[in-house]
């Protein structure tokens, strides 16, 4: 029997309130290696949930370790940020500062005092995203996705053992998000990276994990294959849309391709994606709010 | 032991090698060994196992270094220059309140007060009361924080003490600013105005800052200076008359007593509470 790997993130009964909205509503989760993709539309909680495992928001209730360590302890925190990576999801830069002293600066707040050694890893990370050549141009002379690249060498400085991304693929080209898969899939070995994300295809391309978030709630953790399963008989072509589908659009072969509970039954059924079973996964979850709330109502 | 001067067919031993290498052969005899090592393969092959490769590696990080590294910010080298070491200069250099363009509208601010005081007699000297103190505040209160710094979550949720770089960028911004301050003082005319006004409005400047560090640790700082800045104005305007004679009693001895006072407790308070600036959402 192998030794079950030790849990780097645990959240147990987790909630956060902003006044009277429950942003997160009571989520256990553990993860330990390996990249999981986080997915769920705007307002569910994603955000909210990178912020308290990169440390910067505190949970209103419930309980958090993370790299077997207590955030809300000051020590203990701070040991964690030593290994931590954290990617916001929007993030600014001190005015008139290039790539190069950017990352050089949150390198400095990371603890690298020695300047060759750190200067020597703001280069590694910089190459490593491939800005290594625009490393002197300001930054806000750089395209959007070049910037994002440059937010996204901060978070690799020390090669973290927790590395919390917030869609990291915003802005960037299919060639530099190919290359980012790289990265992340190599960091995915030895860290924990959790990536949020609403490209459904970079999950399907680097996750082994996938985490769905709606409401606040956990509707979905499995794998990423086990996500799709969800969706098999459910997702077809046909030549016009169905009466009934939950999702259906106008394909480039000019063929509709439908999503929904039920195929007729003699429906052209084809492979699932995993954006097909996230769109069924959301509708039920919708469905099911909507049922609860109807519920609630009749019961008052 | 081998003779200095190198000819031809003649190479150096391992003995003079050794003490080449650990700096005993001497000016001469070292730069003669250096020259020959030049244009000797068989001497280069015979120094390099006898070379310790991990001072070559910080040697040539230095060179790598010096050479691909871009010149760092005026901000930057001029904090520098001043022995603030390396790590430190950049953490200031990134500070909103310490760029050319806050410092300027210091300036330009301070010298508008100045003037206006001038001009305005005692009312003019209320003026610059009001106005002096308030420099460093608002310096402090756009240093640092969720609405100002433009990478604040990252830079939260980095090892480095939060507190430590806030009171870091204050110390760097009260360096700036009271000497601005001190020098639109001393703008002020010759009568009795001057010559408290030049000085002693540091000690409610001390009580404004001090009382925005800790305002901090329950709000961010450009609110807490914000509100310290209110409530200065609210002062300054209750005790002031038209001739500016009553205001002079914000700056005499029991008032300035009470500088001090405030500034000591919120400076105790900030230290008790400084923790607070490590997790957003504190107030939730």
């Amino acid at each position: 029997m192998t030794a079950r790997p030790e849990a780097t993130v645990a959240l147990t009964g987790v909630t956060r309130r902003y006044g009277a909205v429950r942003a997160l509503d009571g989520v256990d989760l553990t993860m330990t290696t390996g990249v999981t993709g986080l997915l769920g539309p705007n307002g569910a909680g994603k955000t909210t949930l990178l912020r308290m495992l990169a440390t910067v928001l505190a949970p209103t209730e419930g309980r958090l370790r993370l790299l077997g360590l207590d955030p809300a302890e000051p020590h203990e925190r701070t040991d964690v940020r030593r290994s931590l990576g954290y990617l916001p999801q929007e993030m600014g830069f001190p005015s008139g500062f290039s790539a190069f002293r950017f990352v050089d600066y949150m390198a400095v707040l990371k603890e690298w005092t020695e300047r060759e050694a750190r200067h020597h890893e703001v280069r590694r990370v910089l190459d490593l995203v491939g800005l290594g050549d625009l490393s002197t141009k300001r930054l806000k002379t750089l395209s959007g996705g070049q910037r994002r690249r440059a937010a996204l060498a901060q978070a690799l400085i020390g090669d973290p053992r927790l590395l919390v991304l917030d869609e990291p693929t915003t802005g960037l080209d299919p060639e530099q998000r190919a290359s980012l898969r790289g990265v992340l899939s190599a960091a995915g070995g030895e860290s924990t990276v959790i990536l949020a994300t609403h490209q459904t295809e970079d999950v399907a391309a680097l996750c082994e994990r996938v985490i769905v978030v709606d409401g606040g709630r956990v509707r979905w953790d499995g794998t990423v294959r086990d996500l799709v399963a969800t969706a098999l008989g459910k997702v077809w072509l046909a030549d016009a849309p169905t009466p009934g589908a939950q999702s259906s659009w106008r394909t480039g072969t000019g063929r509709h391709r439908n999503v929904g509970a039920s195929a007729p039954p003699d429906a052209e059924l084809v492979e699932p994606t995993v954006e097909d079973a996230y769109l069924l996964l959301l509708g039920e979850a919708a469905l099911s709010r909507a049922k609860g709330a109807v519920d609630s109502e009749v019961a008052a | 032991m081998s003779t200095a001067t190198p000819t031809s067919g003649w190479h150096a031993d391992p003995e003079l090698l050794g003490q080449y290498l650990r700096g005993e052969a001497g000016a001469a005899l070292g730069s003669s060994v250096e020259a020959h090592l030049l244009r000797c393969d068989t001497c280069r092959g015979r120094i390099r196992p006898l070379v310790d490769p991990a001072p070559l590696g910080d040697v040539w990080a230095r060179i790598e270094d010096t050479v691909q590294a871009p010149r760092p910010g005026l901000l930057h080298r001029l904090v520098r220059r001043l022995g603030v070491p390396d790590h430190d200069a950049l953490l200031l250099a990134a500070a909103p309140s310490l760029r050319a363009g806050w410092l300027w509208g210091t300036a330009i601010a301070l010298l508008f007060a100045a003037v206006a005081a001038g001009q305005g007699g005692s009312r003019g000297a209320v003026f610059f009361l009001m106005v002096a103190p308030l420099v460093p505040v608002a310096g402090v209160a756009v240093s640092y924080g969720p609405d100002i710094d433009e990478a604040y979550e990252p830079t939260l949720a980095a090892p480095y003490s939060s507190s430590r770089l806030l009171m870091l960028r204050s110390l760097a911004i009260l360096l700036t600013s009271v000497p601005l301050a001190a020098l639109g003082g001393l703008l002020l005319p010759a009568d009795n105005w001057s010559a408290w006004s030049a000085a002693t409005w540091l000690l409610p400047a001390a009580a404004g800052v001090a009382l925005t560090l800790a305002g901090s640790t329950w709000t961010t700082p450009t609110r807490a200076g914000t509100a310290v800045a209110v409530a200065w104005f609210v002062v300054v305007g209750a005790v002031s008359s038209p001739e500016g004679t009553t205001a002079a009693a914000l700056l005499t001895g029991p008032a300035l007593s009470l500088y001090a006072a405030v500034a000591l407790a919120a400076a105790v308070v900030f230290q008790a509470r400084s923790g607070r600036l490590a997790v957003m959402g504190r107030n939730a």
